[in-house]
């Protein structure tokens, strides 16, 4: 046996992360070993905690304390424009420019049949629900193969319905992602959007 | 007087001025810092001549020469290896490097690059050796591979719409597999054809516009080379899609076809080149000397192309100076070469081999057993 029991269970929990691998895995694991049993009671709870209080808001489907997220609740914002991103991660980039005052919406992916992931794997049909009254929708996922095809696929559910379809314009890194781009870039790239 | 010195660093940009092997097939350490002109490595078979073309080719493209697998690259008992060139006079290096059981790795000014792929096109070069023979010989698939590499060197934006295609090619293809167990509707399709049709028209056009330029340059080197026989290249697509709108409709309307059989049947990733050797099919009908002499005249025709094309002649490498070539082929080779070529590495197992035209005006170098000595 190569590992304590407790220890594989715990090394196989971690492996389990995105971007984690087996020996990151094992690195991790021996350093919460080292670690006080304070710091890791605390880490368990944070852990516990976030997942007992946090949810999906019922309207964007961003992570949320509440039924509806802070943005969602906010009267100041243009509820006309839904700004289109596929990760949570995503929205905080955006929210950096303090530019756009519209709302938000989280596919929480994008479309890979390689991945086994298609429209019903996403919160698209959350998104189609709430476009009453919605004059643009803005498509924000990034400029890559499975960000484009997301954003052709909506464009051609979403235009028959009268609305205004929107993509991100050039300045993106071609292949980059959005959380890492520069704001004076993404900025550019939010001005300059073009429709479909 | 500003334009001369223009045009001088200009010429100096593409020339490799040093290259550093580290356990590198069988150098465990190498130096060679490269002139403006010809190199000829010299040496018995075996030795390593082949290996230091093959690193130069690896800086340039980030491949291996055709056929060869990365892990049989690392030296035995080593754990990795790194291949490093420096280009425009030293203010540029590029390097690949490869752990065992890891991932190609391409570094530019010791920066790694996010895909390896992104070092291609910093040091174009040419590459002649006995294993491009499939290139006329073997599947479309090789000579899709000879188009795809050569355009990049050149082309960016090609670079960038190969890869962009292949990865809407292989999600259209995981969706036609789906399809085949349940109902896909057509915007999923489209998405991703939609893609495919934009990129899959600018690489044909790309293709189309290098097979016509190259075929004549091809055949005006291989009648250089004294082939009596006339070749000519053509771009051959099964379909008959220009524009990306023809793609497309063309894609919608293969959808049911494509469906059952599980993978996209039109495209630029089906097509190939037609190589006509005296008149006839060259693939099928040309015997083994002319079959070699074609791929020697593509290359060269390419080299003559590239220079056209960047303003400067690429890196010529030329492996054991096709030592099965008969004497006055391969004189006439090293009179094209010393008459056309720029910067070169060539192998061989005599010196002597290289003719005293390319001799001349070389740095002859004495290879064996991993190491290398100037004589
Ligand atoms: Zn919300």
């Amino acid at each position: 046996m190569l590992f304590a029991r407790p220890l594989a269970d715990l090394i196989a929990e971690l492996e389990r992360l995105p971007g984690i691998g087996p020996k990151s895995a094992q690195r991790l694991a021996y350093h919460l070993l080292r670690l006080p049993s304070a710091d890791t009671e605390r880490l368990a709870q944070a852990i516990l905690a976030a997942k007992a209080k946090l949810r999906f808001c019922e309207l964007c489907q961003n992570v949320s304390e509440h039924e509806r997220c802070e943005i969602c609740r906010d009267p100041r914002r243009d509820s006309h424009q839904i700004c289109v991103v596929a990760e949570p991660r995503d929205i905080a980039a955006i929210e950096r420019l303090h530019e756009f005052r519209g709302q938000f919406h989280v596919l929480h992916g994008l479309l890979s049949p390689m991945d086994a992931i298609g429209p019903e794997q996403l919160r698209m049909r959350e998104l189609l629900s709430r476009l009453e009254g919605v004059e643009e929708v803005i498509l924000a996922t990034n400029p890559t193969t499975e960000g484009d095809a997301t954003a052709l696929y909506l464009a051609k559910l979403i235009k028959p319905l009268g609305i205004k379809v929107t993509r991100l314009a050039h300045g993106m890194p071609v292949g980059g992602e959005l959380d890492y781009a520069d704001s004076a870039t993404l900025l550019s790239a939010l001005n300059y959007r073009r429709e479909l | 007087m500003k334009e001369a010195q223009f045009t001088e660093k200009a010429v100096e940009t593409l020339r490799l001025t040093g290259l550093i092997l580290e356990g590198f097939r069988n150098y465990r350490h190498a130096a060679l810092e490269p002139n403006a002109g010809f190199h000829v490595l010299a040496g018995p078979n075996a030795q390593g001549k082949t290996s230091l073309l093959e690193a130069i080719y690896l800086i340039s493209t980030t491949r291996l020469l055709r056929g060869m697998r990365d892990a049989e690259a690392i030296r035995e008992g080593e754990d990795r290896f790194r291949v490093e060139g420096s280009v425009a006079q030293g203010r540029t290096s590029l390097a690949v490097t490869l752990e065992r059981g890891g991932r190609k790795r391409a570094l530019l000014n010791g920066v790694g690059l996010p895909r390896a792929a992104d070092l291609i096109g910093r040091l174009p070069s040419v590459c002649i050796t006995a294993l491009d023979l499939p290139m006329v010989s073997g599947e479309p698939g090789e000579r899709r591979m000879f188009l795809d590499l050569e355009l990049s060197q050149v082309y960016p934006a090609y670079l960038r719409a190969l890869s962009l295609y292949k990865r809407a090619l292989e999600q259209r293809n995981a969706l036609l597999k789906q399809a085949q167990d349940r109902f896909v509707p057509d915007e999923s399709f489209s998405a991703w054809e939609a893609q495919m049709a934009t990129y899959g028209a600018s690489l044909r056009d790309y293709r189309r516009r290098f097979v016509e330029e190259l075929s004549p340059l091809a055949a005006e080197a291989q009648a250089e080379l004294g082939e009596g026989e006339s070749l000519k290249i053509t771009y051959v697509s099964r379909d008959e899609a220009l524009t990306a709108a023809e793609y497309e409709a063309a894609l919608v309307q293969n959808r049911r076809q494509d469906i059952a059989r599980g993978t996209t049947t039109a495209g630029p990733h089906r097509d190939d080149l037609s190589l006509t050797i005296a008149g006839r099919d060259g693939r099928l009908y040309g015997s083994q000397g002319q079959q070699r002499s074609a791929v020697i005249a593509m290359k060269l025709g390419t080299l003559e192309l590239m220079r056209d094309k960047l303003g400067e002649p690429p890196i010529l490498l030329l492996d054991d100076m096709l030592s099965d070539l008969d004497a006055g082929r391969r004189a006439r080779l090293c009179q094209w070469v010393a008459r056309h070529a720029g910067q070169a590495f060539l192998t061989c197992t005599e010196a002597t081999a290289a003719g005293d035209e390319i001799l001349d005006r070389a740095t002859v170098y004495r290879v064996q057993n991993g190491t290398l000595e100037a004589l």
